[in-house]
């Protein structure tokens, strides 16, 4: 029996040492490409090159500025949708979150196309229309996430309690319920600023100089510039990811308890 | 949502049952169906179908093995990096692998090193089984990501019932856990299928559209005025992509619903 | 069935003792229960039974058979837990045949005992469904089908009224107990109810920190408590400020034997005098007696809980019928006599 145990529990940090290794081993062969040069040292040069491109640092801000545009355009429309939704038509809910997966059903490039090719003019003439087509584009994330959030708490109760103390609405979603959904709203968060952040279809076939449209290009010549930057956005995102996640975890006992 | 979502979409379907002149034809699924876009539909669904599966068998133990490993720093950090590699993933993955892979990749130098020359067989990262080992790099982490949830949420107390029953570790797995999970599994299975089939980023940036997918099809046919005809097939490959798509996605909804009932 | 019985165990989970010198003995056919309140051990003891767990130290016994090192799937045990135990692939009828396949009976015997135990349990139209479509008292009776239909050595209830509502709980207490008589199973119920522990039990044990304080029938249980932890933890109890001299006690002016189960600490001279709101009565007027005020009365039914404030400042409750409680309005002024010869003391 308990050498049936000791089997088991080897394979199992077996699993966990190869899938770490699956994970991680790209990562350090690409941060060597990246940064070591051919005499064997470590050099920053490849990301002095990248912050001398203003081609790729320009599409590196447009990116984070479309981001935050996504976010917040996706934080606007949700978190009191969601909320109505829950308050007001739960039966509803089943329908609803069938309805926000038929982005997953169209896929990027196809969705792409049809912009392309629908859309008036005004809407193709800036990268920031691209929010609106990002919005839809992460919306069965963000809305999982939201839902999620808010199925967990007694939001019937939660509302009537706070109205019989007189609170309106606009005072019960921002004293009440939104602090109580902050894990969601930072979940939906990530899973948008990481989609927009790595979102090609659209922005290839617009012809949008975003970070991925760029760095794509970018690979194509000087490759250790674009590994590098390739290496440190995802790590970047990552570590980020991690700490808000850290940060958010006191809120998500609150909300439990 | 009907502007951004429901505008494309009938345009798709308009646009495939014309031709450039604008008159109705069917001509454009005469095309798909054949030659290389045929191919290129074969090729798509190999690709995901085997992506699918690899992914599915190999973030399955993952998921078990993290989960049994009560490391719960580990499950958060491998449940955010997950996060990051299924949605971010594309391009900068292609290029990752560039690096590990490539004629030069760092990898590749130790193999030859080790005496292992990749390449002496005319393999490279850029034929089908190098997109396939990039397209596991999303695929598996979007497995874990929806998985270890679905791990954590086993009841220890269907293992204990099992085993207070006189089932064997054996029969427990194969009489309780694998029936109450195979719903889920199936569901899973589609919507990696359906991730992999719709991915296009990854495909482009690592070949360059040498490796004829199906998005990367439409994607030339759009950038490239050549062709007779050619937005108006683009967007025949997109209904075909919606329909393979779709169908998994809706599919993977269904199945989902039906085990979450289970889950109550 | 089966005389089942724990030898000195000792189980610890990190740094916390979680069963501390434990034996128990469960005659053959008699239904025990573990009372105590979370963390206090019970369910380490009943899953170290069930060989889910392995103790520290300490032996179990299947009348003279030590399964010690037996797994749980060797041992003929059936387990009843909290929630969420039956198979939610199978429907209620499967759910129940698993232990029979498990122990690769012949078909039409399976089929026998199913319908049989379905003829007991009284579910049989709902025999087909699935575990999400039954309620949670459902559930909870389709689980202990299949517990007992194999006709287990000993029945382990692992808290399994505790999600329930209490209608549907106290049916279910009643329907555990009267199959537990007809099959005559050796039964370990493990709860924090203590209405459900006396009420369905033969033998109840009272659990405190690892320790078992004491195991007895319910009724000694409440009457003679083995120690003030005890006696506070089964049944309502007043504790009222005294004054002890010697192994006398004074309570309202009058002097009682200290109960030889009482807890005093020489360096302690404060007391508290341990009377279960039954052994107190009350009268009008200020004759004998402490006196106290009438401050309210709670109406349970054929009794009435009434509560008063003795002069000292600390309040109480005493157990009269209903009738007699009516005398005794809010405001008056009464006095109150304990029923002696001995009264439970324990330092503070």
């Amino acid at each position: 029996m308990a050498s049936l145990k000791t089997i088991r529990s080897t394979a199992q940090y077996l699993v966990i040492f190869i899938g770490i290794g699956f994970f991680a081993l790209p990562i350090y062969a690409s941060t060597i490409f990246a940064f070591q040069s051919s005499d064997g040292s470590f050099s920053i040069e490849p990301l002095r090159k990248a912050g001398e491109n203003e081609e790729l640092m320009e599409s590196l801000l447009l990116t984070l500025n479309i981001a935050a545009g996504t976010v917040i355009l996706t934080l606007l429309l949700l978190v009191p949708t969601v909320a109505y939704i829950h308050l007001v038509i739960p039966h509803a809910r089943g329908w609803i979150e069938f309805l926000t997966l038929t982005p997953l059903v169209i896929p990027p490039i196809v969705q792409g196309v049809g912009y392309l090719y629908s859309m008036p003019t005004q809407l193709k003439a800036t990268p920031y229309a691209l929010i609106f087509a990002y919005v839809i584009l992460a919306l069965p994330f963000s809305y999982r996430s939201l839902d999620a959030a808010f199925a967990s708490l007694d939001i019937r109760t939660l509302y009537d309690a706070s109205t019989s103390l007189g609170a309106n609405f606009i005072t019960v979603m921002r004293k009440v319920l939104i602090p109580n959904v902050l894990p969601g709203i930072y979940s939906a968060v990530f899973l948008t600023i990481a989609l927009v952040l790595g979102e090609f279809a659209y922005a290839s076939l617009l012809l949008w100089d975003t970070f991925p449209t760029v760095l794509a290009v970018a690979g194509m010549s000087g490759a250790s510039t674009a590994v590098a930057l390739s290496v440190l956005s995802l790590v970047g995102v990552w570590l980020l990811l991690n700490a808000i996640t850290l940060l958010s975890k006191p809120t998500k006992q609150v909300a439990r308890s | 949502m009907a502007l951004f979502l429901g505008l494309p979409l009938v345009t798709i379907v308009r646009f495939s049952f014309l031709n450039s002149q604008n008159e109705f034809t069917l001509n454009n699924f005469t095309t798909i169906t054949s030659g290389i876009y045929r191919d290129a539909f074969i090729l798509s669904f190999e690709l995901s179908a085997l992506s699918a599966t690899l992914s599915l068998i190999f973030g399955f133990f993952f998921a078990f093995a993290l989960v049994h490993s009560n490391l719960k720093f580990l499950q958060q950090a491998v449940s955010t990096a997950s996060g990051v590699l299924a949605n971010t993933g594309g391009v900068p993955l292609a290029f990752m692998f560039i690096a590990v892979l490539g004629t030069y990749g760092t990898l590749t130098g130790w193999l030859k090193g080790a005496g292992i020359n990749l390449y002496g067989g005319g393999w490279t990262i850029y034929s089908f089984t190098g997109l396939l080992i990039v397209y596991l790099y999303f695929q598996v982490p979007l497995m874990v990501l929806i998985f270890l949830p679905v791990v954590s949420n086993i009841k220890k107390e269907w293992a204990e019932a099992a085993q207070s029953l006189g089932a064997s570790q054996l029969t427990y797995w194969r009489k309780v856990l694998l029936p109450i999970l195979t719903p889920q599994l199936l569901a899973l299975f589609l919507l990696l299928f359906a991730n992999s089939f719709a991915a296009y980023a990854t495909a482009a940036a690592l070949t360059s559209g040498s490796l004829a997918l199906v998005p990367v099809q439409i994607a030339s046919l759009i950038a490239s005025n050549v062709q007779v005809d050619g937005a108006n097939t683009a967007m025949a490959l997109g209904l075909g992509m919606v329909i393979c798509v779709g169908l998994s996605t809706i599919g993977y909804a269904l199945l989902e619903k039906r085990s979450s009932r289970w889950r109550a | 069935m089966s005389l089942v019985t724990m030898v000195n165990m000792r189980k610890e989970f990190g740094k916390t003792v979680a069963l501390d010198d434990f034996s128990l003995t469960i005659p053959e056919g008699s239904l025990v229960s573990l009372l105590g309140p979370s963390g206090c051990g019970k369910t380490t003891a009943l899953r170290i039974l069930a060989g889910l767990l392995k103790p520290d130290k300490g032996r179990t016994m299947f009348d003279s058979v030590d399964v010690s090192a037996t797994p749980a799937s060797q041992r003929d045990i059936g387990m009843v837990f909290q929630a969420y135990s039956l198979f939610p692939n199978m429907s209620a009828r499967s759910n129940v045949e698993f232990g029979l396949r498990t122990r690769k009976m012949a078909a039409d015997q399976i089929k026998k005992k199913v319908d049989d135990i379905f003829e007991i349990i009284g579910l049989g139209e709902h025999q087909n469904k699935y575990p999400f479509q039954l309620s949670g008292g459902q559930q909870q009776r389709v689980a202990l089908a299949r517990a007992i239909v194999i006709r287990p050595k000993v029945l382990l209830l692992d808290e399994p009224l505790s999600a329930l509502d209490a209608q549907v709980r106290n049916q279910l207490r009643d329907e555990i107990r009267r199959v537990q008589l007809e099959f005559g199973i050796t039964t370990l119920f493990v709860t924090h109810d203590q209405e459900e522990a006396m009420t369905i039990s033969d033998q109840v044990g009272v659990m405190h920190q690892g320790r078992l304080l004491q195991i007895d029938k319910p009724q000694i249980v409440y009457d003679l408590p083995a120690n003030p932890i005890v006696a506070r933890f089964v049944g309502a109890m007043n504790e009222i400020p005294v004054q002890i001299g010697g192994s006398k006690v004074t309570l309202f002016g009058e002097t009682f034997d200290i109960a030889p189960r009482s807890q005093l600490s020489p360096s302690s001279n404060s007391h508290l005098a341990l009377v279960r709101p039954e052994a107190l009565t009350l009268s009008r007027g200020t004759s004998q007696g402490g006196r106290a005020t009438v401050l309210r009365s709670s109406f349970l039914g054929a009794t009435s809980l009434v509560h008063v404030k003795l002069d000292s400042g600390t309040q109480i409750s005493v157990h009269l019928s209903a009738h007699a409680a009516l005398e005794f309005p809010a405001g008056q002024t009464v006095s109150v006599q304990a029923n002696g010869p001995q009264i439970l003391v324990a330092s503070q």
